[in-house]
């Protein structure tokens, strides 16, 4: 196995990657609290991203500063304090000079004290890396958050109300569910399917790295006991029934160990499908529901066909 | 497992969709055929009653139906087949659910969601985890509920004048006394309400249609109605509880619409006749609970769209304990040859 080589944390990659590659709303889906219900308009969505961004900043470089040594839950407790302190600071501000933005913003400019966007990268990049690092990371994910919020916030503004920055743009609004908070998700959800078509067309190096965790989630997990004991029985009566074992052959040996495993899960799905369909269809495929076999019910599927096919299969065989 | 079920809710999604695309009895496209056939005769009543105009209406829907299926399926580069008729039943459905005098951008805007964001997006007819017009409607109601809840009186000589449906009366309270209202109008849809969605006749005979050619998909469609009557006599709305609770409940709004076209969806129904059952008493309790406590008079579209979200997982649990029962029934059985 090649070993796999470290990227090289240079300011462009972190920046391609907080602002477009792993953007936290469009790609990691996290702090949508303010992109789906506060950002209505363009106005709140700037507030909120500067004080985003803000809070990033600080939080990130206290992390990788003074927090390395500091046990999880401690750190975890300094992100929220600081975020407090922000929003507290912030609140003060607008309430002296600005009173009409704070009711534009409401509850959300409190809440983003407690904004998982900004405790995940403090906790997933911030405490492992330098100071510099970690604040370039902030700054480039604070950018992506923000011009993703924005961006919604413009198109909600303009098709839910009518209005750009409360100046009157249509006589009436197109769209007004788009101001309500399933116009928000409707909005993510179109600009996220945008953001990864630019990157499949034009950033095909980075497309790999969007799916992070899918990946993950799609490995294969070892098949269960019962299962490898079904295996190996049915591979010894494979053995006992032929006298001359078959050629050995050289490679693939992993290959041949899954496709046994394949063949016992068939053998299995034959059985119980042709006891009962009416009543066991639902549960045989239902079976996917669990992660561990979920992989080689489908590679079954795929490999004996429909279900009709199967029936078909175990009929014949009852006549024969 | 069970908590995996809710951090992967997409999952669980294409999980359902895989389980009827591989399961499925009745092929999406014959079922949208059958339902655009039935659809004929409540679309022939709205022109008897509200004339050329919602005519109109209904084939400039059907048309952009046909028209976001094309160039969405281009744009979003999902695969197009025009020969399942979801798109013709999609414009017709939406149209019908909407009042004669509906302006044509809300129409439209309506049956661009349902194909565009909901159904094409979202894996097609056959995977497709909401059911698209319902989605429509409540987007539409949403953004213009004073326009979709306005509807005509009918006879009124080409004039639109804006009158009170049943589902407003029930909504607003008033006192509905049998007398007040006359059944044979109700039964034939002859008073303010959507255009094609209240004509409980031509439901019915619809509903036998649908009965005749899918037994295990009316099903769905029997027991939301039945819970939904239940609700009517639990839970009256009206002064004079009983059956005239009943009678109104059942007659108003777009429930028979949303029982026959939107509970029976092949996509969404699940495969056990026990689930079926389930799937449809369930759907109607939470649709009469939300006629009960929205804020609009009509609000099965949102109840059928929470119990699409909603169904899965339940049908997952279900699954899961039924298989518990079944090997613990074994055990049982295998224990006492044994002893």
């Amino acid at each position: 196995m090649p070993e796999k080589k470290r990227a090289v944390l240079t300011p462009k990659r972190i920046f391609t990657h907080g602002v477009i590659v792993k953007n936290p709303v469009l790609v990691q889906v996290i702090g949508l609290c303010p992109a789906v219900a506060a950002a209505a308009d363009l106005l709140s969505a700037a507030l909120l991203s500067a004080v985003l961004i803000v809070l990033m900043i600080l939080c990130e470089c206290t992390a990788s500063l003074f927090l390395k040594k500091a046990s999880r839950s401690l750190r975890v407790g300094i992100y929220f304090l600081i975020g407090l302190s922000v929003c507290v600071g912030c609140t003060y501000l607008l309430e002296q000079n600005l009173p009409e933005m704070l009711n534009l913003v409401g509850i959300y400019l409190p809440l983003m004290a407690a904004s998982s966007a900004v405790a995940l990268r403090s906790e997933n990049f911030a405490v492992k890396k330098s100071v510099h690092l970690s604040f370039l990371d902030a700054l480039a994910n604070g950018i992506g958050t923000a011009l993703v919020l924005m961006l919604c916030g413009a198109v909600r503004e303009l098709l839910g109300s009518g209005t750009l920055l409360e100046q009157k743009v249509f006589v009436t609004a197109p769209l007004r569910g788009l101001a309500m908070p399933f116009g928000g998700f409707i909005v993510l959800g179109f600009m996220a399917a945008i953001l990864k078509r630019f990157i499949s067309g034009r950033l095909t190096q980075y497309d790999a790295e969007m799916a992070f965790g899918i990946e993950k989630r799609k490995k294969k997990k070892p098949a269960p006991p019962a299962v490898r004991e079904r295996a190996a029985s049915v591979q010894t009566e494979q053995e006992q029934v032929s006298p001359t074992p078959p050629p050995a052959e050289p490679a693939e040996e992993p290959t041949q160990e899954s496709d046994d495993t394949v063949e016992s899960h068939a053998a299995d799905f034959y059985e119980q499908a042709s006891e009962d369909p009416e009543e066991d269809l639902g549960d045989v495929l239902f079976d996917a529901a669990d992660l561990s076999v979920q992989e080689e019910l489908d590679a079954i599927l795929d490999k004996i066909g429909s279900f009709e096919d199967i029936l078909a299969a175990a009929k014949e065989e009852d006549n024969a | 497992m069970y908590p995996l079920l809710y951090q992967n809710l997409p999952e669980v999604f294409s999980l359902a969709s895989k389980k009827n695309r591989r399961l499925r009895r009745t092929p999406g496209r014959v079922f949208h055929f059958d339902a655009l056939l039935m659809l004929v005769l409540p679309a022939v009543m709205a022109v008897y009653y509200y004339g050329w105009g919602a005519l109109a209406r209904i084939l400039v829907c059907m048309g952009a139906g046909v028209l976001c299926e094309l160039f969405g399926s281009v744009i979003l580069r999902c695969p197009r087949d025009l020969n399942d008729c979801s798109a013709l039943f999609i414009g017709l459905a939406t149209a019908l659910m909407l009042p004669a005098n509906i302006p044509y951008y809300v129409a439209l805007s309506g049956v661009a969601f349902s194909i565009v964001v909901v159904k094409l997006p979202l894996g097609g007819t056959e995977s497709v985890p909401f059911v698209p017009t319902a989605a429509g409607f409540a987007f539409m109601t949403l953004c213009w509920p004073e326009k979709v809840f306005c509807y005509p009186v009918i006879g009124t000589g080409g004039e639109y004048v804006q009158g009170l449906s049943l589902a407003g009366m029930l909504h607003q309270g008033t006192t509905i006394r049998p007398n007040l209202v006359n059944i044979l109008d109700v039964l034939i849809g002859n008073y303010p309400c959507p255009m094609g969605a209240t004509c409980i006749v031509v439901l019915l005979a619809g509903m036998v249609y649908m009965g005749v050619r899918y037994r295990r998909a009316i099903l769905n469609t029997l027991s939301f109605l039945l819970s939904c009557a239940l609700m009517a006599l639990l839970f009256p709305r009206v002064a004079k509880a009983g059956l005239t609770s009943l009678l109104m409940e059942m007659c108003s709004g777009m429930l028979i619409f949303a029982a026959l076209f939107f509970m029976t969806d092949p996509a969404i129904s699940p495969n056990k006749r026990s689930h079926r059952f389930l799937y449809g008493f369930f759907s109607g309790i939470v649709c009469m609970a939300l006629r009960h406590f929205s804020n609009f008079e009509e609000s099965v579209c949102f109840g059928v769209l929470i119990c699409n979200a909603v169904w899965p997982a339940v049908e997952i649990r279900l699954i899961r304990w039924e298989k518990k029962k079944k090997k613990a029934r074994k055990a049982a059985k295998e224990g006492v040859k044994n002893a």
